[in-house]
């Protein structure tokens, strides 16, 4: 598979995705979800691959495009994969804490699920897209590198991981939550800009790296303590008389993943001839599992023990999802007895 | 005058210019001006294209220190530019409360206040520039002023049309959001040559003819303002940013009289001088057509940045003028 074929599928799960999006979430969440989602990519993107003034005095660009392909072409290729990677690890995390009583209909869990599924879909991608030449890195961070499978490292899933959370979050707070009546909300956006500050002002390594685990930090903390409710701007939803469609609409972003891991499989048996490729697909395959409702819990923590017996360490990164999933849950379960027993 | 002083008054005259947009503008309309005008100053100075001064990045904690003094004077640009070009056009009836005249205008005071500062700060060496790669005497259009220009046309244009406008409570008013980021974009993949020029040009021949032609005007509809209580006076409040800027002028004709002790230099402080002038609706245009004449005469081809304004002024008044009596002879 070419960098344009690429292009065509990413585009066309791209258009399904807004389509549910509008069907689900209505016009004005949709508009601005995927035209900030497009700035954001492509203001990353612009400043990865045409390297920004900054990047070009202190550090290379992460990782060079190896095809003929025009760079704009690449920017904003790339940039249809973030778009589609947000909403994708927006609307599975919204299933997953949905099936946390507790956690259900709160923004901050969404937004952590969120982080973690775009960060398997990067593992996924990531090791397909450097074996088969979509992109190539100009380094290399040797950190757990062991966990890891197809020569992928841990700077590029925290990176994914990150730049989705700081996407995310404003984007959440201002248009989703109870403070989007607020005059002040736009103060929000600070969240992704001090991210920026601190990569240009203090460089991207060790204080990027202190930034974002007192991020984490922060964000695990609020997420327990404060979780904040989902509030949606009120829409006219579209009636569909036919039942058929109306399920099929519902159902866009499952076939949307399913085609990815599909697509990945492919590429990864066929293309690049790697079987232990695969083993990089199954953090996603396993928060999808999460994400269904009909699927029971006991079956994915039976699939994820199979899966730590038959893989050793490489499994590692499939079970910490799930070993976050039940944590959340058994805390949410304490939480709801304590609650239950101060209000007599 | 240090860095530091300097740095001081721009720091106060902010503080201003938030107290006086708070009570006349609200809450949202002022936070929303000034935190985006701080982000995207703030991040560009740190990327150096929007810095005072170009040094090397050697240091984080001098790095920061330039970028926050770069960005206290442009935000304090930005928010002076939106005052005098409101009270600018408000002096022509037809086209009061327009908002791509009022673009044109503050763009104009933007490139105007950039052009005073970024001489005198050229000429004494600021933050440490060693004099011998200074621009000495010379009084030429830097860069940055035409940077500054545009940057303020797409920023102004952006924020305007979201918060101010009849697009406001449209559910897709953050389309013009890509405006800011259009601009970084052709650069980007177009390079800065041909395609620049060419962008640029566009977007200056667009920006006049809607200034002439668009009726879009400002909506505050639904701003909420709070009441001037206890001392606060109103009459005060109004008069703080005109303030702020007069003090600009008296600190910059100082730095370039007193501390680099060359007079020429008075000349950079035209533009905005007759800025200022305009946008006082006590003092007659005929007035400041006549002292702008006389500034041409003085100091010839050397006042022609300053002689733009008022000119554009006069054309502005006499379309409106021509608008009304159109208007007038249809109606009778």
């Amino acid at each position: 598979m070419n960098t344009l074929q690429l292009f065509f599928f990413s585009s066309t799960g791209l258009i399904l995705l807004i389509i549910h999006s509008y069907h689900k979430r209505g016009f004005r969440i949709t508009f601005n979800f995927f035209l900030f989602s497009f700035i954001a990519g492509m203001r990353k993107e612009a400043g990865t691959f045409l390297g920004t003034p900054i990047s070009k005095m202190k550090y290379p660009t992460p990782f060079v495009h190896p095809n003929d392909y025009p760079l704009a072409f690449s920017v904003v290729n790339t940039t249809i994969g973030w778009m589609l990677a947000f909403y994708l690890s927006w609307y599975i995390a919204e299933k997953i804490t949905d099936k946390l009583p507790y956690f259900k209909g709160k923004i901050l869990p969404t937004l952590f699920f969120s982080g973690l599924v775009v960060a398997a879909l990067s593992y996924a991608i990531e090791a397909t897209a450097i074996n088969i030449g979509w992109w190539k890195w100009v380094f290399f961070d040797k950190h757990f590198s062991d966990f890891l499978v197809g020569g992928v490292h841990l700077f590029a899933l925290s990176a994914w991981f990150y730049f989705t959370v700081h996407f995310l979050a404003p984007f959440l707070l201002i248009e989703c939550s109870d403070f989007r009546k607020a005059g002040w909300r736009c103060l929000f956006f600070l969240i992704p800009f001090l991210r920026t500050c601190t990569m240009i002002f203090l460089g991207s390594d060790l204080p990027r790296m202190l930034y974002e685990f007192a991020f984490f930090i922060l964000l695990v903390a609020l997420m327990i303590s404060n979780p904040l409710d989902f509030n949606y701007p009120e829409f006219r939803s579209r009636i569909i008389k036919r039942r058929f469609i109306a399920k099929l609409i519902e159902a866009l972003p499952l076939i949307v993943s399913l085609l990815i891991l599909l697509v990945l499989i492919f590429v990864d048996l066929v293309k690049v001839g790697d079987a232990s490729l695969l083993i990089s697909l199954l953090p996603l395959v396993l928060l999808i599992m999460l994400s269904l409702r009909s699927l029971s819990l006991w079956l994915v923590i039976l699939f994820m023990a199979i899966l730590g017996l038959v893989f050793g360490k490489v499994a590692m990164p499939a079970v910490i999802p799930v070993l976050v999933f039940l944590f959340l849950s058994v805390l949410g379960k304490l939480l709801n007895i304590q609650q239950k027993t101060a209000t007599p | 005058m240090s860095t530091l002083i300097f740095f001081n008054f721009c720091i106060s005259g902010l503080i201003l210019l938030i107290i006086n947009s708070y009570f006349k503008k609200g809450l949202a309309l002022t936070v929303n001006f000034f935190l985006f005008i701080f982000m995207l100053i703030f991040i560009n100075a740190g990327t150096q294209s929007l810095r005072l001064i170009n040094l090397p990045v050697n240091t984080s904690l001098s790095n920061i220190f330039h970028a926050t003094f770069s960005t206290a004077i442009w935000v304090l640009v930005f928010g002076l530019a939106w005052h005098i070009g409101e009270k600018t056009i408000a002096r022509i009836a037809y086209f009061k409360a327009r908002i791509f005249t009022l673009i044109l205008y503050a763009a104009i005071t933007v490139a105007a206040l950039v052009y005073a500062v970024e001489i005198t700060a050229a000429n004494i060496g600021w933050l440490g520039i060693p004099q011998a790669i200074n621009a000495g005497s010379c009084l030429g259009l830097p860069d940055i002023t035409r940077r500054l220009f545009y940057f303020s046309v797409y920023f102004f244009a952006a924020y305007f049309l979201i918060s101010v406008s009849e697009y406001k409570k449209k559910e897709w008013k953050t389309i013009f959001f890509v405006l800011p980021f259009l601009h970084t974009w052709v650069i980007q993949f177009f390079g800065k040559g041909y395609p620049q020029i060419i962008e640029e040009s566009i977007v200056l021949l667009a920006l006049f003819l809607l200034a002439f032609v668009s009726p879009l005007r400002f909506d505050y509809s639904g701003v909420s303002l709070p009441k001037a209580q206890g001392r606060i006076k109103p009459r005060l409040i109004e008069l703080l940013p005109m303030l702020v800027a007069i003090t600009l002028i008296f600190i910059l004709s100082f730095i370039d009289l007193i501390t680099i002790q060359n007079p020429r230099l008075l000349i950079s402080l035209l533009p905005i001088c007759f800025l200022v002038l305009l946008s006082i609706p006590r003092i007659p245009l005929i007035f400041v057509i006549l002292l702008n004449i006389t500034c041409l005469l003085i100091f010839k081809k050397l006042a022609i940045f300053a002689a733009l304004p008022v000119l554009l002024l006069a054309i502005f008044q006499l379309a409106g003028q021509l608008q009304f009596n159109k208007k007038d002879h249809s109606t009778s």
